[in-house]
């Protein structure tokens, strides 16, 4: 009987090791843009995405139409003049995180991750890769990255006009607490 | 160097001071459209109002019709509070609205401004917002929140 107990208790120790998953709802990803003429600054607090540990997976879920802009009139023509969000309303990544296995979960701690996987916006899907952190806290997981997407790389035109105000590449920071899924 | 006579005509002269007027609206109204802030959605009308869970029931039914139906608009919901939430980059606050037997509802996020404190807020108790519609990823998103009551 009590060896009947502790084949059932490893059991359901290793189920619950295997199924981790780690999401959120409302992550943070934010964008800047720096010429000499014009910063311009936005923000998303509701980003979605999936963590699952006994993988790597990574999945980024996000709406155009979340980023928001202190310029009402800036936030009209991001959406509809350079991400066309009505024609396009959602930007996906899908990957994973290549050195999961180094990483121990148990143990709060800041642990360097390299990500890889597709990035698609406006249309356009392009093989991405970056770097970033996983901080193991006590209630979950805090994501964070920062990186440089080319506006042209997917296919989003800026006209000649307003050139010089918005930059060719656009510094993301990502910022995801995750918390864990059953 | 003398004036030409013909700047010396009043037709000239009210002629130049319409232009000059024009040119002034224009700029005026061109800066003021280019540091337009976000309408205030407090005192804005609502398009649509109606419960979240109704709200979400539609987006499950025919979730890409639901979502040109309320493109861009201004809608007023009423739920219970299921969870309240603070991103973890710069603590924005999100209010979830969702009934018990829900695996997703409908996410309303209030930009710095907006801001009130998590104590504000019991979970479980009714609450009405108003928000400008975003679209749909695994809970129906609304940006610019206020609360109404």
């Amino acid at each position: 009987m009590k060896n009947l107990l502790l084949i059932f208790g490893t059991l359901l120790i290793g189920l619950t090791l295997n199924a981790q998953k780690y999401s959120s709802k409302n992550g943070f990803v934010g964008f800047y843009s720096h010429t000499p003429v014009e910063d311009i600054k936005a923000d998303n607090n509701q980003v979605a995405s999936i963590i699952d540990i006994s993988t790597g997976d990574l999945v980024f879920q996000i709406l155009i139409k979340s980023f928001h802009f202190d310029k009402a009139l800036m936030e009209e023509h991001f959406n509809e003049n350079y991400m066309e969000s009505e024609k396009y309303p959602k930007s996906t990544f899908k990957g994973k995180i290549s050195n999961i296995s180094e990483m121990n979960f148990a143990k709060p701690g800041l642990y360097p991750a390299h990500v890889v996987g597709e990035m698609s916006m406006h249309g356009v899907t392009n093989p991405f890769e970056t770097s970033g952190f996983i901080e193991v806290i006590p209630d979950g997981l805090v994501a964070t990255s920062k990186f440089i997407v080319k506006p042209e790389d997917y296919g989003i035109k800026i006209p000649g006009l307003v050139r010089n105000k918005i930059a060719n590449e656009i510094e993301v920071t990502v910022n995801i607490k995750y918390s864990i899924t059953n | 160097m003398a004036c030409p006579t013909f700047t010396k005509s009043p037709w000239f002269r009210s002629l130049a001071l319409i232009v000059f007027l024009a040119v002034a609206i224009s700029v005026f109204y061109a800066v003021l459209q280019f540091n337009k802030k976000h309408a205030d959605l407090g005192s804005a009308k609502p398009e649509y109002s109606l419960k979240a869970s109704e709200l979400f029931a539609e987006f499950e039914t025919d979730e890409v019709s639901a979502t040109s139906k309320y493109a861009g608009k201004v809608l007023e919901l009423t739920g219970r509070i299921a969870q309240v939430e603070f991103s973890s980059a710069d603590s924005t606050l999100s209010i979830v609205l969702k009934d018990d037997d829900q695996l997703s509802g409908v996410i309303c996020t209030f930009p710095g401004k907006n801001r009130k404190s998590a104590h504000d807020f019991d979970p479980g108790s009714q609450i009405r917002i108003r928000g400008e519609f975003s679209g749909m990823l695994m809970d129906v998103l609304l940006n610019n929140c206020v609360i109404v009551e």
